[in-house]
């Protein structure tokens, strides 16, 4: 790809990056909360916790996540699968909010989720 | 439009600091280092602990007191009043790292630490001394946001 004087493959890399930087999140999150679902479960909120099985939950989340890691990489209608990245980091975010030391980086991802769904959205 | 940068790069900095979790940074005075070695003990058990002050509830609502501030060389016991299981531990959640010699992989072994290790049952106890001077918090492992603090002093 040549970038110099080609705007538009700058605005391809950007979407790239960003695609990669929001899929290695997800991709860790749901192999780490297979791996040790303890660790994880922390972060469900607690009336789906009360609603439903620990594995349940946190076979639901992983398989959430692999599907947006995987939608994310596959380049296919960014601007869906941003979207429906950035409402899933909201949500984390939002129900997690005590434990801000830990999922201040969310808001980071949820922000960069923003800006490839704007990047495509008129695409 | 560089103005405007800059401008923004200075408040977010002075954010960052502003908001830095001080909690998590033990204090370091010389105290700590200082005093001799105590013998670290952390013990959980069935039935209801002996009346004392240091004694921290887990309810439906969080830890009760949230913060508690104790002598070092004092127990603290975490006592489970709530259905639920609750699981008290050291921050950083998961790791559980912070306190001094914690460290969520050492549970099993024999050593002592800041760590339930597993679900506190209702009528449930869990009690940790605590030498190290700082300002300690913690969190229930199986509810992330459930958090609080152990001042020693």
């Amino acid at each position: 790809m040549k970038l110099k004087n080609n705007p538009e493959n700058y605005s391809k890399l950007a979407s790239f990056t960003l695609r990669v930087a929001l899929a290695i999140p997800f991709l860790y999150a749901a192999v780490a909360a297979t791996l040790q679902p303890e660790a994880w479960i922390g972060f469900m909120p607690q009336f789906l916790q009360n609603l439903f099985p620990s594995s349940l939950l946190l076979g639901a989340h992983s398989s959430l996540n692999v599907i947006l890691g995987l939608w994310l990489l596959s380049g296919w209608k960014t601007k869906y699968a941003a979207a429906l990245s950035a409402l899933t980091l909201l949500t984390i975010t939002l129900t997690n909010l005590g434990a801000l030391d830990i999922i201040f980086r969310d808001i980071g991802l949820l922000l960069a989720a923003v800006s490839l769904a704007l990047l495509h959205y008129k695409k | 439009m560089k103005k405007t940068l800059l401008i923004i790069s200075i408040l977010m900095v002075t954010f960052l600091v502003a908001c830095s979790p001080a909690e998590k940074v033990p204090e370091t005075t010389g105290a700590t280092e200082e005093q001799p070695t105590a013998i670290t003990e952390a013990v959980i058990e069935e039935s209801t602990p002996p009346a004392s002050d240091n004694v921290i509830k887990i309810t439906a609502n969080g830890f009760e007191p949230k913060t508690l501030t104790v002598k070092a060389g004092d127990t603290v016991t975490f006592v489970n009043e709530d259905s639920d299981k609750h699981w008290p531990a050291s921050a950083m959640h998961p790791t559980h790292t912070v306190y001094p010699g914690s460290d969520v992989k050492k549970c099993g072994s024999d050593e002592s630490i800041f760590d339930a290790c597993k679900g506190l049952e209702q009528g449930e106890s869990f009690s940790f001394t605590f030498n190290e001077i700082g300002s300690w918090g913690y969190h229930d492992h199986l509810r992330a946001s459930t958090t609080g603090k152990i001042v020693v002093e």
